[in-house]
């Protein structure tokens, strides 16, 4: 379903150095498969999401979404994924609904209002889907935006620290409702920092670090690269196992 | 989980454009201070003039005049006066019972008022008459208020104007910021639609805003105290929110996610107010270009029609502008 192969991005920092954000990054995901993208703040993470999405153009690199060359027809490649920004990404005068069913339309989803009612309602959200996106708590916007992101019924989905800000209930019942997505042979690739979620619902994982690719495997693999029973240990282990720049 | 229809296929680009904008438009709108912006300053202006205007119709109203005679009291009369015969005319009027005053003192005719105007002037001219004068005023009726009052309109108006264009700035800038900051340009911007679809959805929504409530607040100018040439001042105030906003959003798309709102914004600003100086002060070149043509309507140089093809150039730069923030 995704393909990213060689992706290379760099940034002009304002002290006038380069930042090397991806630096020859390649990752395959499957449908059905959860693939996680781990590492520190700052090791790239968002970059390659953006990238990913079609957001951000890389410097080298290819991109493949559902057999589509996404850096040479990104608009074909958008109609088979959906990418879920950290911020949430809601409109903040625009009900829930509206929010939702807006992005059904602009993409020729039929019956786009019926569709977002019922999304709204299978994900739990049926109850709020006549208030203001800026009203909703950071949990129920979080099924909003999945919602959204269901909308054309894409094959990948692209999640950005999807659980950030969530309370312990919040977090499980997104994290569930990712496994139910992966479970409809959707493939998705989401980006997180806690290693704890990682092992609840990734099948594949890979670290990053500096904009490079330090580790990738099942979990399983990654624990024994690391030589750690918990993943956390291994996370840090292979970590400081990268030379200082 | 129930699953949709994934089609792959672009929709109609049309079609996104108009729901994308209606979707900003309805955003900003419901925004109460962008709403209380658009509206509140045509309102001011018309609740401003109405009370001016009522002021001055009652400082103006009285039509009293004691005179001396029969005769001059009709003729007054016949002009639109409250004339009646007085046996002294000034202490009358010192009195307060009458607003003017005509009589024969001990060095000749006095005409004795407390407002100028029309009626006033009536009076000297009748007394002029009456008396031989070898000249006296005559009230020529206006040829037209638009005419009249020309120059003041268009100052009027071309303020309202400046400030619908720092609207355009503010609107292009700022929105592409709050939607940069929420994520929200993100989302949209991963739609399968091209990138500057997002762009000409932005500039539309604020193109019909600032239109529709410029426009709205022209023609109640112009129904109040006239405007010379309406129509060309809503065309040209349109156009110069709409290349305001166009300046906006391209300079917030080039400046990206590094920069905080204020510096492209500042740019933006100065770079409008650049605009119509210019059109102010060469008013032959600024007909012809966005934003400029507002200073030029101010000096009287009606819109070419190369200021709607200069304004579109601007909105397809900041389009690209934006289209390019993403590599």
């Amino acid at each position: 379903m995704l393909r990213a192969t060689n992706l290379v991005k760099s940034f002009h920092d304002p002290a006038g150095g380069v930042v090397h954000a991806v630096a020859g990054l390649s990752l395959a995901v499957e449908p059905g498969v959860i693939y996680g993208l781990l590492g520190p703040n700052g090791a790239g993470k968002t970059t390659t999401l953006r990238i990913l999405a079609t957001l951000t153009r890389p410097d080298a690199g290819e991109v493949e979404i559902g057999g589509v060359d996404a850096l040479r027809h990104p608009v074909e490649a958008r109609a088979r994924m959906a990418y879920v920004p950290a911020e949430g990404g809601l409109p903040a005068r625009l009900s829930a609904l509206e929010a939702v069913t807006l992005f059904g339309e602009v993409q020729g989803v039929p019956k786009a209002k019926e569709r977002a009612l019922q999304l709204l309602h299978e994900l739990g959200a049926g109850a709020y889907v006549e208030r203001e996106c800026a009203q909703l708590s950071t949990g129920m916007k979080r099924r909003v935006v999945l919602a959204r992101a269901l909308m054309h019924d894409p094959g990948l989905l692209l999640l950005d620290e999807p659980t950030d800000g969530l309370d312990v209930q919040g977090r499980l019942d997104v994290l569930q409702l990712i496994q139910s997505l992966a479970a409809e042979r959707r493939a998705v690739v989401l980006s997180s920092h806690i290693m704890g979620e990682v092992e609840r619902v990734c099948q594949r994982a890979c670290i990053i670090h500096r904009g490079l690719k330090i580790a990738e495997g099942s979990l399983d693999e990654l624990r024994s690269l690391g030589g750690a029973e918990a993943l956390d240990d291994a996370f840090v282990a292979l970590l400081n196992a990268e030379p200082a720049p | 989980m129930n699953t949709g229809p994934n089609t792959g296929a672009s929709p109609p680009l049309a079609k996104a454009w108009a729901l994308l904008t209606v979707s900003v438009l309805t955003r900003t709108l419901r925004e109460g201070l962008v709403l209380r912006a658009l509206i509140w300053p045509a309102l001011i202006i018309a609740l401003t003039l109405l009370v001016s205007a009522t002021f001055v119709a009652g400082l103006y109203a009285s039509k009293s005049a004691a005179v001396p005679d029969e005769a001059f009291a009709e003729v007054l009369v016949a002009k639109g006066l409250d004339a009646r015969v007085y046996a002294d005319p000034e202490a009358a009027f010192v009195a307060g019972e009458v607003d003017r005053a005509a009589f024969e003192g001990p060095e000749g005719w006095v005409i004795l008022a407390r407002f100028d105007g029309a009626y006033t002037m009536a009076m000297e001219s009748e007394l002029r008459a009456r008396l031989g004068a070898a000249w006296r005023p005559m009230l020529i009726p206006r040829a037209g208020r638009n005419a009249a009052l020309g120059p003041t309109t268009r100052l009027l108006v071309g303020l309202l104007a400046v400030l619908f264009v720092l609207y355009g700035v503010v609107f292009g800038a700022g929105g592409l910021s709050r939607d940069q900051q929420d994520g929200s340009l993100d989302a949209e911007r991963a739609l399968p639609v091209p990138s500057w679809i997002h762009a000409a959805s932005r500039m539309g929504a604020a193109g019909l805003a600032l239109s529709v409530a410029f426009a709205a607040s022209v023609w109640l100018i112009h129904t109040i105290l006239g405007v010379s040439a309406p129509w060309a001042w809503s065309v040209v105030g349109g156009l110069s929110g709409l290349g305001g906003a166009a300046m906006g959003l391209g300079l917030m798309a080039r400046a990206g996610r590094a920069e905080s709102l204020s510096g492209p914004l500042s740019r933006g600003l100065v770079a409008v107010t650049g605009l119509m100086a210019l059109g102010y002060s060469a008013p032959a070149l600024g007909r012809h270009l966005p934003i400029a043509s507002v200073g030029a309507l101010v000096r009287g140089d009606l819109p070419g029609v190369g200021a709607v093809f200069t304004t579109l150039l601007v909105c397809g730069l900041a389009a690209w502008m934006f289209d390019r923030s993403a590599r």
